[in-house]
């Protein structure tokens, strides 16, 4: 009775660690197509250098504006081709040509959807609040690059283009 | 989030950038350093932007001088193997430098 209680017991613990155990084998060799983890650190300054021999990608930069926003905002870099493992800087400019200060605060969408977790933000001007005060004018870098891991990730074949937009908010009124 | 991505294509979490948001170039310090990035860059056909790395470094040297940038060696942001000319990269002449000291070692 006890041997049969423990084997059952045994079992069940299996099927709790099968899924931990699962995702450590499948990221650690790479089996049907999941995202290896090379170096580990999403930032590791190891990745930050071009892939060899991997083919380039397109990145378009597109930018708009909520309704109520009354800035000028526009992609000064529309395009910047670059291979995974590159680093490059792109920039938008905005502008606030109104007589009142405005806050700002934006968002971004990377397509197609997948190619997201590839797209590795260094620095930005995202998810922080900025201040235009009345008439003035800003340049605003994006410095990034796209995870080496995107050349090894076969769902990734077909991504050639890689799109990011901005869009900018209104934030509180002061 | 972590037991069901192995399972999943897309990842739908927002990553926030590694350092945090550029603060604003309101005074326009580093004006010059853009705008010779840009020119370079709008020659540029179809987005190549190798040309125009130099200067794209050139910027990021202005913004850790004047202060709206964390200092940092450009090794870790990836520009660490390109010197100021393109004919001879970090990597060839340290692979040359690796080969002498082999060569006399054995000798």
């Amino acid at each position: 009775m006890l041997y049969i209680a423990s084997v059952i017991i045994g079992f069940i613990g299996l099927s709790y660690a099968a899924v931990p155990l699962y995702k450590i084998i499948c990221t650690d060799t790479g089996l049907d197509g999941t995202a290896k983890n090379l170096s580990g650190q999403k930032f590791d300054p190891a990745t930050m250098k071009p892939v060899a021999g991997s083919k380039p990608i397109r990145i378009r930069f597109q930018s708009s504006l909520s309704d109520s926003m009354k800035w000028k905002f526009t992609p000064q870099t529309k395009e910047i081709t670059l291979v995974p493992g590159e680093t490059a800087l792109a920039f938008y400019t905005a502008e606030n040509p109104t007589d009142e200060d405005i806050v700002g605060i934006s968002t971004y969408s990377v397509v197609p959807g997948r190619a997201a977790q590839y797209f590795n933000k260094i620095q930005c001007f995202c998810f922080e609040e900025q201040k235009l005060a009345a008439h003035e004018e800003v340049d605003m870098p994006v410095f990034f690059y796209i995870d080496p891991e995107f050349a090894y990730d076969p769902y990734m074949k077909d991504v050639r283009e890689i799109t990011l937009h901005y869009t900018f908010f209104r934030s509180k009124y002061q | 989030m972590s037991m069901g991505n192995s399972f999943q294509r897309t990842s739908i979490k927002a990553i926030p950038p590694e350092r945090g948001a550029f603060p604003l170039d309101l005074e326009g310090l580093c004006k010059e350093p853009f705008k010779a990035y840009m020119e370079c860059m709008h020659k540029q056909k179809g987005g190549e932007h190798k040309a125009c790395r130099d200067l794209s470094k050139a910027y990021i040297q202005c913004r850790m001088n004047t202060k709206l940038m964390e200092p940092d060696s450009f090794e870790n942001i990836g520009f660490g193997d390109k010197k100021s000319s393109p004919s001879i990269s970090k990597a060839d002449a340290a692979s040359a430098e690796k080969s002498k000291p082999a060569e006399s070692s054995t000798s």
